[in-house]
């Protein structure tokens, strides 16, 4: 066949019209429940990390973390490396094992 | 990353962070003091020296410290020889006995000076306290005394 030759389906597809039907009123939600029923229900790990892992949440649980930390570190401090008994030996007995500690290298 | 090991990531990293902060506002308040600082206040609480005992106290006390660092000068100059005998395997004998009898003399010395610094101070407290004192700090430094002979001796024999 020629390329100039009319082809007789084109008549015929020239004079065929969609049909208007009307979509139901759920077919969109439907649609979507029929994609979501082919993918597996996501984990209590999954919703956790998609609940947790946002800038500004992180963001806060660090800052909390921090302040709570420094509030423990405030309310708790160390304990002294020496009882004040200790210390004295330590400052007269010329045989106290830490007497000369920082003195002479 | 799988949503387990960002979640793991992340409780790390804050942990590090927490544990980062802890550590910072713990080392900023702990006490930097000297022992001779520390002691001398325990000995003032502890015995109940009023104002002018305790300055005679610190007194007697900046001055023995004086003396003292003299005399541990000399005490880790003369240990220091003897503890590095390992080093220096080809010494002679004698010259090790002369060290060590050295080492005795200046531990002698330092005892005598301690023990009559100790005795200073206690004749200073009032009633009886000062024995208390005495029968506190002396057995200790008299078994510390021990103990470092000990440590020297084995340390030789080695």
């Amino acid at each position: 066949m020629k390329p100039e030759d009319p082809d007789p389906l084109d008549d015929l597809l020239a004079q065929w019209q969609v049909p208007q039907a009307e979509t139901p009123p759920d077919f969109r939600r439907e649609v979507w429940r029929r994609i979501s029923a082919t993918e597996p229900e996501p984990g209590w790990i999954e919703k956790l990390a998609w609940w947790l892992l946002r800038p500004k949440r992180e963001a806060f649980i660090v800052a909390a973390a921090i302040v709570l930390a420094v509030v423990w570190g405030l309310t708790h401090p160390p304990q002294p490396e020496f009882t004040p008994h200790d210390a004295y030996v330590m400052s007269v007995s010329p045989f106290d094992p830490h007497h000369l500690d920082g003195r002479y290298p | 990353m799988t949503p387990a090991g960002r979640i793991a990531a992340f409780v790390f990293l804050t942990a590090a962070a927490a544990g980062a902060a802890l550590w910072a506002t713990r080392e900023s308040l702990r006490h930097r003091e000297n022992p001779q600082e520390v002691g001398l206040r325990w000995l003032k609480d502890e015995y109940h020296l009023d104002d002018a005992t305790f300055e005679k106290v610190s007194a007697l006390h900046r001055d023995y410290f004086r003396q003292c660092d003299k005399m541990c000068r000399q005490i880790n100059e003369a240990d220091r020889p003897l503890l590095w005998r390992a080093r220096n395997r080809n010494r002679q004998p004698g010259e090790l006995n002369a060290q060590l009898a050295r080492d005795q003399i200046v531990c002698g010395d330092c005892e005598k000076a301690a023990t009559g610094h100790l005795k200073q101070v206690a004749a200073l407290m009032p009633g009886q306290s000062g024995q208390r004192f005495l029968d506190d700090i002396l057995p200790i430094m008299q078994q510390q005394r021990r103990v470092h002979d000990e440590n020297l001796s084995s340390h030789l024999r080695r």
